[in-house]
């Protein structure tokens, strides 16, 4: 690890000016003389230093910003304050050298050409990348391997499922060999398995290439199991960064029980176990969910199981909008 | 570098090549207003040898000089890049070594590579038909007329692809490009000689055909063909700076735009 920051970022802002529409049509005939426009503040003065090798967790709820910073060190969009600087250079001129040492992966937006398959874009890419093409044949042969995605290649993109297009999208960034990658909630949509093959794959490449990574997400378990570190932003700052460890310690004690039960149990039976956030039976269904201490997750659940006739049960991260919230009013009243 | 170019160049090509149905619908609708147009003028023609110095013949050929330019050098990408941009689907390009104005020109060239090789031949049946009904003057060309006129043509089209890449690069401001689109398509015709040979037209109007550099991308090359004008190093200059001109704003446009892109989504 150096010492000078491989992405360095300090008050970055921006702003958008966007014109608010009055409804109905004798706002569209106002709007044609007079418009009313608000100033939104996406990101709002934020700073941070990423080291080389470092994987750092963007985490914040929906319109927090994450999406919007990842744009600004990657030169799409101009920043209103700050100027970030990523492998020494300014995003925003885009110079092919750098460009050259980076990706952007977004979950919501499809960078492969729709109407063809994959592997017509990453040959695309190899040809805007000037890459060799030993070094293609190796990294694709690799990554195709890896991500296990031999028959989907050679399909047309807009018929492939929303995780077989995230893998591609992710072959896609990846056959340049980038020393910096963005993620932008790249599991978002998945369902568990395919979450957790990207993020071991993500890891993997962390590993192997040494690359420094900045992941957003809004689920707990992404950040947690990728990230040392985590930067929590919200309404565009930044209110926490730091040992994503500490946050869980500090801000997330608890765990959630979701448990089903085949026949109806007291919340007075619940109550020894942890304290009762839901409860509900209607006759036929009975379900709740407890808060459970972290470190007892495990050994409270079994106890459950064993006392109380109990027919599914699950462990989870409460949601990042709990620790957010817990965060923001924990951080503030410090102030 | 070179190299990489057309590797992209032949993906852009492969891509083109979907869309040949279109195409073959779009020759039949560019080539019907021309025919009525003709037909308009032999109504006027009727009693009459010549006008403004011009006989029949003389004006059917104009005509399909003119569309056979038109065919050559126009571009029509503006409605939808504009929505791409609005939609802030260009950041693949944003982000990578490869120009998004490149893009635009190697999709669009490769598109017209497919489109001519398609309507060409179709083309020159319909006037070859049309030669039956009404009277066309021959045209003898040489091989440095046919050079020349060559050249024109390359860079009609590049004229026309900067125009069409204004009207795109203003929805950086604008919310909307059809007014926009309107407004070249008027401009183009009116002031480049596509519509009517300028002869014919109002004097301010010739005033302002003077002026802009939009004559050369229709009226000058027919000229030529047809052996009013020389290309006298005057001429070539003037062409040349017109489009370095264009080149330029193109240029100025372009690094002024980007600072507006929004990126919408994600
Ligand atoms: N192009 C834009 N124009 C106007 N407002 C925008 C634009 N992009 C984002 N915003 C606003 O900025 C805020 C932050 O958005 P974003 O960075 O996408 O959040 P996140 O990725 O954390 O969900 C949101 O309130 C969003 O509505
Ligand atoms: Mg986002």
């Amino acid at each position: 690890m150096t010492d000078t920051p491989l992405i360095s970022v300090k008050n970055l802002s921006k702003h958008f000016k966007v014109y608010k529409k009055q409804p109905g049509l004798w706002g569209s005939i106002k709007s044609l003389w007079h418009r009313e426009y608000e100033t939104v503040k996406a990101v709002d003065g934020i700073s941070f230093d990423i080291h080389e090798g470092e994987i750092v967790g963007f985490i914040g709820m929906n319109g927090a910003g994450k999406t919007t910073t990842l744009k600004m060190l990657s030169g799409l969009l101009y920043p209103t304050t700050g100027t970030p600087s990523v492998l020494g250079y300014n995003p925003w001129e885009r110079k092919a050298a750098f460009q050259k040492q980076f990706a952007l992966v977004m979950g919501q937006k499809n960078q492969l050409w729709w109407d063809l398959p994959a592997i017509e874009t990453f040959h695309l890419n190899k040809a805007i990348y000037e890459i060799p093409d030993e070094q293609f044949e190796k990294t694709l042969n690799k990554l195709v391997k890896l991500l296990d995605v031999e028959d989907i290649i050679q399909i047309q993109v807009r018929k492939l499922s929303l995780g077989q297009r995230m893998k591609c999208e992710l072959i896609a960034a990846l056959l340049h060999n980038p020393k910096v990658l963005f993620l932008d909630e790249p599991t978002i949509g998945l369902d568990v398995v395919m979450q957790k093959t990207l993020r071991d794959f993500i890891k993997a490449y962390n590993k192997e290439f040494g690359a420094t990574i900045i992941l957003t997400s809004h689920y707990m378990d992404d950040v947690k199991e990728l990230c040392e570190r985590a930067i929590i932003i919200d309404h565009g700052k930044k209110i926490f960064d730091g040992k994503l460890q500490d946050i869980i310690d500090k801000y997330a004690r608890n765990k959630i029980l979701s448990l089903v039960f085949s026949k109806s149990v007291t919340k007075k039976d619940l109550a020894a176990f942890g304290t009762v956030k839901e409860f509900s039976e209607d006759g036929t269904h009975y379900t709740a969910t407890l808060l459970v201490a972290r470190k007892e997750a495990a050994t409270t659940a079994s106890k459950v199981l064993s006392k109380l006739p109990v027919v599914d049960v699950t462990i989870e991260e409460p949601p990042i909008e709990a620790i957010i919230r817990e965060v923001f009013s924990k951080e503030k009243a410090k102030k | 570098m070179l190299k990489k170019y057309l590797a992209i160049y032949r993906y852009m090509f492969i891509r083109s090549l979907q869309f040949r149905t279109e195409l073959a619908i779009y020759v039949v609708l560019d080539v019907l207003p021309f025919f009525v147009l003709l037909f308009m003028w032999q109504a006027a023609f009727a009693g009459k040898d010549v006008i403004n110095g011009f006989t029949l013949p003389q004006i059917t050929q104009y005509y399909f000089l003119v569309m056979f330019i038109e065919r050559v050098t126009s571009s029509y990408f503006e409605n939808w890049r504009s929505t791409e941009i609005r939609e802030g689907k260009i950041d693949y390009f944003l982000t990578r070594p490869f120009s998004y104005i490149n893009e635009i020109l190697s999709k669009d060239l490769g598109g017209k590579v497919v489109s001519l090789l398609i309507s060409i031949p179709g083309l020159l049946a319909a006037m070859v038909l049309m030669s039956l009904i009404i009277p066309v003057e021959p045209l003898t060309i040489t091989a440095i007329h046919a050079t020349v006129f060559a050249g024109f043509l390359i860079l009609g089209y590049f004229m026309q692809f900067c125009i069409a890449l204004w009207i795109v690069l203003l929805t950086f401001w604008f919310e909307g490009s059809a007014g926009l689109e309107h407004f070249k398509w008027i401009s183009v015709t009116l002031f480049s000689g596509a519509m009517i040979p300028i002869e014919f037209t109002p004097e301010w109007l010739q005033k302002i055909y003077a002026v802009l550099p939009l004559k050369y991308i229709f009226a000058v090359p027919i000229n030529y063909i047809q052996g009013n004008i020389l290309l006298t190093p005057r001429l070539g200059l003037e062409v040349f700076f017109s489009f370095l001109l264009m080149v330029g704003i193109t240029k100025i446009l372009w690094s002024k735009a980007v600072y507006r892109y929004s990126s919408a989504g994600g």
